[in-house]
């Protein structure tokens, strides 16, 4: 096995597929090591005492706008108080890293005033202006606005910091407010494009191997198809093993995912395919090697006939807490589970999943017309009911071999 | 009389006073769905003159989110071919479909690789609609995946959309209490 830097056991990584605006997101964070910046009018506050009566005035008259509202209004910064004024150009802002742009001011934002200058990057954290205007000229109507010192400018966060870490780095700018993203725990991860750690990709492993085998067995019986495993991640248990299954059939919509589809359908009672019941999932069970103790045996192995029953007659025998968690996600379609499918999603199979509302999705290797990043990315449109994630790349080597 | 078929689906420009009786026909199987506390699509898959499939949506009653009219119709085709001695990929590519709101994302991937040659249908899909609405699956260049079908929309338009709306009035039931409430845009969510 080769290992790559950071001496991983996998040959495989784990890559998000993300929307066209992350993508270039991305891209922009990455060439421009640190945040997009806007130049603000900032005052320190000379008495403060008129901290909270200043920021109530400013907040109402000056009120930041819509997309500014991670930038906390004022900062501490040695012992002084400093307020956000308002964006030095308000419908025409400048960003002082492309400073060359706009080589004057950028000039004068360099030429830092000792005191204020907090870091040794190029960008500086206050900057005397020569043009700068007076309070009375950016406040016009207001006289009550005693304790303000003289307006300087400074270089703030334009964009909300996606993570702690960005946080924390930013605030040598100025402080800004985090938000994390309780819905979806491994977002950032996802968007960031950290690294996985070993324990999850041999969870991933594990499961897609199941899928490699079920592609295999596919392609014995005369089938080019994908191998496709649907997994609930509260507890590990395989819900389904499915190939495709379009040849043996001559029903050319009997996509692996559609057959994994029917199958979950199936463990709950439902299920529409009924020539194609269980076989997939008794098979690759039974022949398979058993998988590190997170593949409930009992459950995979059961007969078409048995799993037809309603599933909440193999719950009882899981802890009161398990079941109830898997109840409130098992209840509706495939809401919470993780799909592992040795190809990418074609259309319908894409919006399939959608439709059944999963939660992720791992493939091995694209393909052209693919849906999940190819030739469409439907797990990320903004004006569809729902999203989730995707990484390719899983395996892409065995996968592209079955 | 195939050959025939075929030449009319090609030069069709617009909804002729046969395809609307057909139309009618599927509007009686969305009033189906209705009645069975399913979304009110329905759709009629004809072929030489004869309905061949016919559908209506199935998912509550399946718990598969894929069971769309179209999906359930294009299963009864299936076997009406293997009844009648016929190839189905041969008789799919004669075949029109007519239904009743535009169909989904994942109903036009279908269509395409059956080589589905032309859909007639009632309303637009703003939510999930492959045949112009959120995506054109219909048209669009896709690798390897089957024949781009031609659409003619709009016949009792009205109609198919006054049925969806009745019944978003009411809660679907199988849907998770927070999904439907917390949802802004469940009144329109089409599973068609
Ligand atoms: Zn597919
Ligand atoms: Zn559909």
């Amino acid at each position: 096995m080769e290992s790559d830097a950071h001496n991983s056991s996998f040959t495989w990584n784990a890559i998000p597929v993300l929307s066209l605006e992350e993508e270039m997101e991305l891209l922009e964070d990455k060439l421009r090591d640190g945040p997009p910046l806007v130049v603000f009018f900032a005052a320190t506050i000379l008495d403060k005492r008129q901290t909270s009566h200043l920021s109530q005035i400013l907040s109402a008259t000056k009120p930041l706008p819509e997309s500014l509202r991670h930038l906390k209004r004022v900062r501490s910064c040695f012992n002084r108080l400093d307020i956000l004024l308002c964006p030095a150009k308000d419908h025409d802002r400048v960003d002082v890293v492309k400073g060359d742009e706009n080589p004057e001011l950028s000039k004068q934002m360099c030429r830092s005033n000792g005191e204020a200058v907090i870091d040794s990057e190029n960008v500086a954290q206050r900057a005397d202006l020569v043009q700068a205007p007076s309070l009375a000229e950016i406040f016009k109507d207001l006289a009550d606005l005693n304790g303000l010192g003289d307006p300087f400018l400074v270089s703030v966060p334009s964009k909300a910091p996606k993570s702690q870490k960005d946080q924390q780095s930013w605030a040598r700018y100025w402080p800004c407010i985090y938000h994390s993203k309780q819905k979806n725990v491994d977002t950032e991860e996802h968007i960031t494009g950290g690294i996985m750690s070993e324990t999850e990709k041999a969870r991933i492993g594990t499961y897609m191997l199941k899928a490699v085998k079920a592609a295999q067995r596919s392609q014995v019986k005369g089938c080019c198809g994908a191998g496709t495993v649907i997994v609930d991640p509260g507890n590990g248990q395989v819900l389904a093993v499915a190939s495709e299954r379009t040849n043996e059939t001559g029903n050319p919509l009997l996509h692996a995912c559609m057959v994994a589809i029917d199958l979950v359908a199936k463990r709950q009672g439902g299920g529409a395919y009924l020539g194609v019941t269980g076989e997939d999932i008794d098979e690759s069970d039974v022949g398979g090697e058993p998988l590190i103790g997170m593949v409930d045996q009992t459950l995979s192995c059961q007969t078409s006939a048995e799993s037809v029953k309603p599933h909440l007659t193999s719950k009882k025998r899981k802890s009161a807490e398990e079941s109830k968690k898997t109840e409130e996600k098992a209840s509706y379609l495939c809401t919470g589970y993780d799909v592992f499918v040795t190809q990418e999603p074609c259309v319908m199979c894409s919006m399939a999943l959608l439709h059944s509302r999963v939660s992720r999705v791992y493939y091995g290797c694209s393909r052209p017309g693919g849906a999940l990043g190819t030739s469409y990315r439907l797990h990320c449109k903004n004006d569809l009911n729902h999203r989730f994630v995707v990484y390719r790349g899983v395996m892409e080597e065995e996968c592209q071999n079955c | 009389m195939v050959m025939e078929n075929i030449e009319h689906v090609e030069n069709v420009t617009e909804i002729t006073e046969e395809m609307k009786g057909w139309i009618d026909k599927a509007f009686h199987k969305a009033q189906n769905a209705y009645d069975n506390g399913e979304v009110p699509v329905g759709c009629l898959m004809v072929y030489d003159k004869q309905i061949v499939g016919q559908g209506r949506n199935e998912v509550n009653e399946t718990k598969n989110a894929t069971r769309h009219a179209e999906m359930v119709a294009i299963d009864q085709v299936e076997e009406w071919c293997q009844k009648n001695g016929k190839e189905s990929s041969k008789v799919f590519e004669d075949t029109i479909l007519y239904v009743t709101v535009e169909p989904c994302i994942m109903c036009a991937g279908a269509l395409r690789l059956l080589n589905i040659p032309l859909v007639v249908y009632g309303c637009k899909n703003e939510r999930f609609g492959g045949c112009g609405s959120v995506l054109n699956i219909a048209g669009d260049d896709i690798p390897n995946y089957g024949s781009p079908f031609k659409c003619l929309a709009g016949y009792q338009a009205e109609n198919a959309v006054e049925m969806l709306k009745t019944f978003y009035k009411q809660e679907n039931p199988n849907a998770p209490r927070s999904k439907v409430r917390g949802h802004e845009s469940s009144p329109c969510e089409i599973n068609g």
